[in-house]
């Protein structure tokens, strides 16, 4: 049954609508014949009623008119005319009732008929009565008598007639009183049936449901949420089935949820690292997880319901219940809502410290206080161990024998050990507070402000973490030395500074002795062996005459071993200088081919004493690096007798100079025995040759690898080998690249060169500009006439082009502009070479920007390669290219943001990057003179040494112009420069350069 | 100029004074005064009057580098080139010998085989 309860009830109440109809009807029906029947039985009665009126008004009449026969008195007469009237009236009411019946109707005809005759005698006499003697009266009046009988025997007739009909109506009205009783029942009873039918189809169809629902709903609300609802069919109880099987999903997946939580929430609270104890308000424990359990040792069921003072010792536990009391009388907290430290009671009696917290809830009306308790034992130890730590640095720090300063970030003395204040004669009473430049000469005054500022604006600073030497100033004025390390401290989000530092006098003093010592000795054992040494070259050589031949090998031990000595004495000064830091070196550009060339020379006498040939196997492209010639020479000498003393008798030492990237490698190869592998860790250690025996038969001093390591590391090389045994051994040495020309060279060898076409009619003038152009690693074509060039131009894609003004057909200026018009070549950099290049220049004005260069004949080699470079640069970016070596991001931001647009800028932070980084060509260097590895100003030699002098603008802290003298192009000082200073200073010079290079 | 060059070597060692003659004069074929002091030197250097003075630095009594001072104040020797010859050649030495004047410096141990020719190639290039 797919119908809603709705057409369900209609079909139900619908077939009982008619069949109510039907008994109505018939109810009606039987209602009217029952009013007929009671009609007709009033009916009876009023013409009972009537007849006796009117025989009543008959007598009243007959009375009136006797009595007025008798005593003509008015009041008799009277009477008569109102009975008269009154019998008129009742004969129409009897005339009325009787019209349905013929019987009666006739006797009432009959009747009208005597009771005008009677009246009418009635009248005569009355008449006769007011006009003579009563005689005549009287007969008249016994005249009506006999009418009078014949109207009663009428009357009584028709009184007869009515009481026999009533007695027959009554029994009808009673037979259909009865009749319809039965129908009324029969009724009642059919309604009541089908109301019955009704009843049991709705309980059937909605009752059931419901009641199978309701008994659902019980058993969820037992908790039994297992099976579905069977549906019901589609109507609205259908719906409320489904809705009530997904409110039973709803709830059981709401259900299983709450479970699960209260799962989870048991497992963490089981799992939980720390101890959970919930207790009521009377101080008994309701639940306690394993932690707290296992923290105290006692079992679950030693505690459940227990009092919590159990857990506590003295005098918590006394205290506990007072303070429970007093917090429900009171209200007032002390432990709820804040942890706090309290100790807790094991089973086994010991204390422990721990961490309380506890928190309040009220569940279904009932006052819980739960308690997360955790074991700090380890915490305490550890807390104790930080005191005794801190108490053993503090007396560390109070004993030791460095001065240990901190200063605020506002550069104020803070605090100072017993050592800072022996130092510097001040006790910290005194010192605190004071700027910390009491305690600096005031050459230092200066340095220390910028740092504090740049530290502050940039959080960056060079001093920091690094120790090196300052002096610094006793109380009294004394100046002293002292070497210092500063470190960054945060303390509470402050941030402060420490000063490590120790008074270096007595070891500066040492020092000094320690230098005049090694200088004498040095002197006291060279003296001597100048006699020796000079001694035995004097007989060897033949001078002092003829040694015998059995005396020759010994004196050549004598010499060789004396000469050792002398190379010993040298490498341990060399050392003794290197690991003092005092080994200076003369910086300058060197052609590296030309100083393995000379020190091979210098070696080769040594190489033939070993029976080996240095043999030059691979050359650079011509190239310079900066370095100490003397000390590269050591170095080199160092490897070719290295190399020559553990080679075999006749063979030969391999040298290959090669550029790998932007560094040049030097490699001195031997075919020999090759470095055991056990030796390789410590090869460039002091004294230290593979084996000792080899150090005493090679008359080495085992300090030379050493002293190469050092000395290549200070010219920002490396130094390293390979070797495999009894094959060959390599040691090789990188250093940067100090000119970027070289390289450009390098690399146009490697790659396909760059094409030039040279433009011009003269041959000779043609041929020299080619051999220029090749030497310096480009590829050029000639092209005698404008013609013939782009004929060139056509086959080949050139990099740039050389131009004569002068040219026989097309002049070289109208080449010029066909060039620029023409597509694909307008953008070839042209370089115009001229004897007439100014009035050129002239002609073409308008167009001077695409030019790249102007050259004037004679031609300068140098002025051609620089053009033809720049024009090459320029074809890629027309930017000019700046170097900015500055370790503070801040100023590296804002001249970024300054010179946007205007310049490339390229970003050096220290020294050792700047050094590298100038092996590129730039075309201007803005220069911090305070960096972190040391002063700008030492880059400015190699700057001044490049071709040409790159422009340096020094800007920075100091103001140092006049140290510098002519070398910078400019001097700016950070705190006293606009930015639009900085600019405009930077424009004008790249600006003057550039016309520096073209005129 | 005359055929014979006349050198003044102030060295106290009498055994490196043994080579060096045999060296500058017996190799060399100089005139060679040796002075033991820098006080003999000072006494004898305007009768001697050299073309070139080698001079030690550690001597007893009074060092190289004061005889130098106080040779510098004759005016028999204003102008007489001065080489330090010594064993202390450490970078910052040699700067402190050039700094004073010495227009050379010879370290020890010398080789007294081209001892000669080196003083000859100084007294060229001083000469020039």
């Amino acid at each position: 049954m797919n119908l809603s309860i709705r057409s369900k009830i209609i079909a139900f109440v619908l077939p009982i609508i008619p069949a109510l109809i039907i008994f109505s009807a018939m109810l009606e029906s039987t209602h009217r014949e029952s009013d007929a029947l009671r009609n007709g039985i009033v009916q009876t009665y009023e013409v009972n009623n009537t007849i006796s009126a009117l025989l009543s008004a008959i007598q009243r009449a007959e009375i009136g008119e006797r009595d007025y026969l008798i005593g003509h008195e008015k009041d008799s007469l009277d009477l008569y005319l109102v009975s008269v009237n009154d019998i008129e009236s009742q004969l129409a009411t009897l005339r009325r009732l009787t019209k349905g019946n013929p019987i009666q109707r006739l006797r009432v005809k009959e009747l009208d008929a005597l009771l005008q005759k009677e009246l009418a005698a009635l009248e005569k006499a009355i008449s006769l009565a007011q006009t003579s003697p009563s005689e005549g009266a009287v007969t008249i009046t016994l005249h009506t008598l006999a009418i009078e009988e014949e109207i009663r025997h009428i009357l009584a007739a028709m009184a007869n007639e009515e009481s026999s009909l009533l007695s027959l109506r009554k029994s009808e009205f009673e037979q259909h009183r009865v009749e319809q009783q039965r129908i009324e029942l029969m009724l009642l009873i059919g309604v009541a049936m089908l109301y019955l039918i009704l009843a049991v189809l709705l309980i059937r169809s909605i009752a059931q449901p419901i009641n199978a629902l309701a008994i659902k709903a019980n058993k969820m609300a037992n908790g039994n949420y297992s099976g579905k609802m069977e549906e019901l069919g589609t109507d609205e109880l259908g719906q409320l089935s489904r809705a009530f099987n997904k409110a039973t999903e709803a709830i059981q997946l709401r259900s299983q949820e709450a479970e699960d939580k209260q799962t989870r929430l048991q497992t963490v609270i089981e799992s939980s690292i720390e101890g959970i104890i919930t207790i009521n308000n009377m101080g008994l424990i309701e639940s306690i997880n394993s932690m707290a359990l296992k923290m105290f040792g006692f079992s679950k069921d030693e505690l459940i319901g227990k009092n919590i003072n159990l857990l506590m010792p003295e005098p918590y536990r006394s205290e506990h219940d007072g303070y429970l009391q007093h917090y429900k009388q009171t209200g007032v907290k002390k432990i709820i809502g804040i942890g706090r430290e309290v100790s807790g009671l094991r089973k086994d009696r010991s204390v422990f410290p721990m961490e309380l917290s506890v928190s309040e809830m009220n569940i279904n009306g009932q006052q819980l206080f739960s308690g997360l308790v955790r074991d700090i034992t380890e915490r305490k130890n550890f807390e104790l161990e930080i005191q005794n730590r801190e108490s053993r640095y503090r007396s560390v720090i109070t004993t030791v024998i460095d001065g240990i300063i901190t200063i605020d970030k506002h550069g104020l003395i803070e605090s100072m050990n017993p050592a800072a204040e022996k130092i510097f004669g001040y006790p910290l009473s005194e010192a605190k507070g004071q700027n910390l430049k009491i305690l600096m000469p005031e050459s230092y005054h200066k340095e220390y402000d910028y740092f504090l500022l740049n530290y502050k604006s940039s959080g960056e600073g060079k001093i920091i973490g690094s120790s090196r030497e300052v002096k610094g100033l006793r109380k009294g004025g004394v100046i002293f030395p002292m070497e210092l390390s500063i470190s960054e401290l945060h303390v509470g989000g402050e941030l402060m500074f420490s000063g490590l530092f120790r008074d270096i006098t007595e070891r500066k003093r040492v020092d000094t002795m320690k230098n005049e010592f090694i200088s004498t000795v040095s002197h006291e054992l060279r003296t001597p062996l100048t006699s020796i040494q000079g001694a035995l070259e004097l007989m060897l050589s033949g001078a002092m005459g003829k040694v015998p031949d059995t005396c020759t090998p010994l004196l050549k031990i004598a010499s060789n071993n004396s000469a050792r000595l002398v190379r010993l004495i040298n490498d341990i000064l060399d050392v003794e200088k290197i690991e003092s830091g005092k080994m200076e070196l003369k910086l300058k550009a060197i052609d590296i081919n030309q100083l393995v060339e000379e020190s091979i020379l210098a070696n080769q006498a040594y190489g033939d004493e070993h029976g080996v040939k240095f043999n030059i196997t691979k050359r650079a492209p011509p190239c310079h690096v900066l370095a100490d010639s003397d000390r590269l020479i050591q170095v080199m000498t160092n490897l070719l007798s290295n190399a020559a003393k553990f080679s075999h008798l006749n063979s030969t030492v391999d040298v290959d100079v090669q550029i790998i990237q932007d560094l040049v490698q030097v490699s001195v190869i031997d075919y020999g025995a090759g470095i055991p592998d056990e030796f390789k860790d410590r090869i460039f250690n002091k004294f230290s040759q593979a084996d000792s025996s080899s150090t005493k038969q090679q008359g080495g001093t085992g300090l030379g690898l050493s002293i190469c390591k050092a000395i290549i590391e200070k010219l920002d090389g490396r130094i390293d080998y390979e070797s495999e045994a009894d094959k060959k051994t390599r040691f090789y040495f990188e250093l940067p690249i100090h000119d970027q020309t070289i390289v450009e060279n390098e690399l146009a060898g490697d790659t396909p060169s760059e094409h030039i076409l040279i433009c011009e009619d003269d041959l000779d003038v043609a041929r020299l500009l080619k051999i220029m152009l090749e030497k310096k690693g480009y590829s050029a074509d000639i092209a005698g006439s404008a013609e013939q060039a782009k004929e060139c131009l056509l086959k080949k894609q050139y990099a740039a082009m050389t131009l004569d003004l002068m040219l026989p057909g097309q002049s070289g200026i109208d080449f010029f502009k066909e060039l620029k018009q023409t597509e694909g070549l307008s953008e070839l950099p042209i370089i115009v070479i001229s004897a007439v290049a100014d009035g050129g220049k002239k002609q073409l004005n308008g167009d001077a920007l695409s030019i790249y260069d102007w050259l004037e004949k004679p031609i300068d080699q140098n002025r051609l390669a620089m053009a033809i470079r720049h024009a090459l640069r320029g074809k890629s970016d027309h930017q000019f290219t700046i170097l900015h070596v500055e370790d503070d991001p801040d100023i590296v931001t804002l001249v970024g943001t300054l010179l946007k647009g205007k310049a490339t800028i390229d970003v050096a932070h220290n020294l050792k990057t700047a050094h590298s980084k100038l092996t590129n060509s730039y075309d201007l260097v803005i220069l911090d003179l305070m960096l972190p590895d040391g002063s700008g100003a030492t880059l400015l030699p190699k700057l001044a040494s490049k071709t040409p002098p790159v422009p340096v603008v020094v800007f920075s802290a100091l103001d140092r112009t006049e140290d510098l003298g002519n070398s910078v192009d400019a001097s700016l000082v950070k705190s006293k420069t606009s930015n639009h200073d900085l600019v405009q200073a930077i424009e004008l010079i790249l600006q003057r350069h550039t016309n520096l290079d073209k005129d | 100029m005359p055929d014979t060059q006349k050198i003044m070597y102030v060295e106290d060692e009498p055994d490196i004074q043994t080579i060096a003659r045999i060296a500058l004069e017996q190799i060399g074929g100089f005139d060679l005064l040796v002075c033991s002091s820098g006080q003999a030197a000072l006494d004898q250097v305007s009768d001697f009057a050299p073309d070139i003075i080698l001079l030690d630095v550690m001597m007893p009594e009074m060092d190289g580098i004061e005889t130098f001072r106080q040779l510098k104040t004759l005016p028999a020797c204003a102008d007489v080139p001065v080489v330090f010859m010594t064993a202390r050649v450490q970078t910052h030495e040699i700067k402190e010998y050039t700094d004073l004047g010495a227009v050379d410096v010879i370290a020890k141990p010398f080789s007294p085989i081209t001892l000669a020719e080196q003083v000859k190639t100084i007294i060229q290039n001083v000469g020039r």
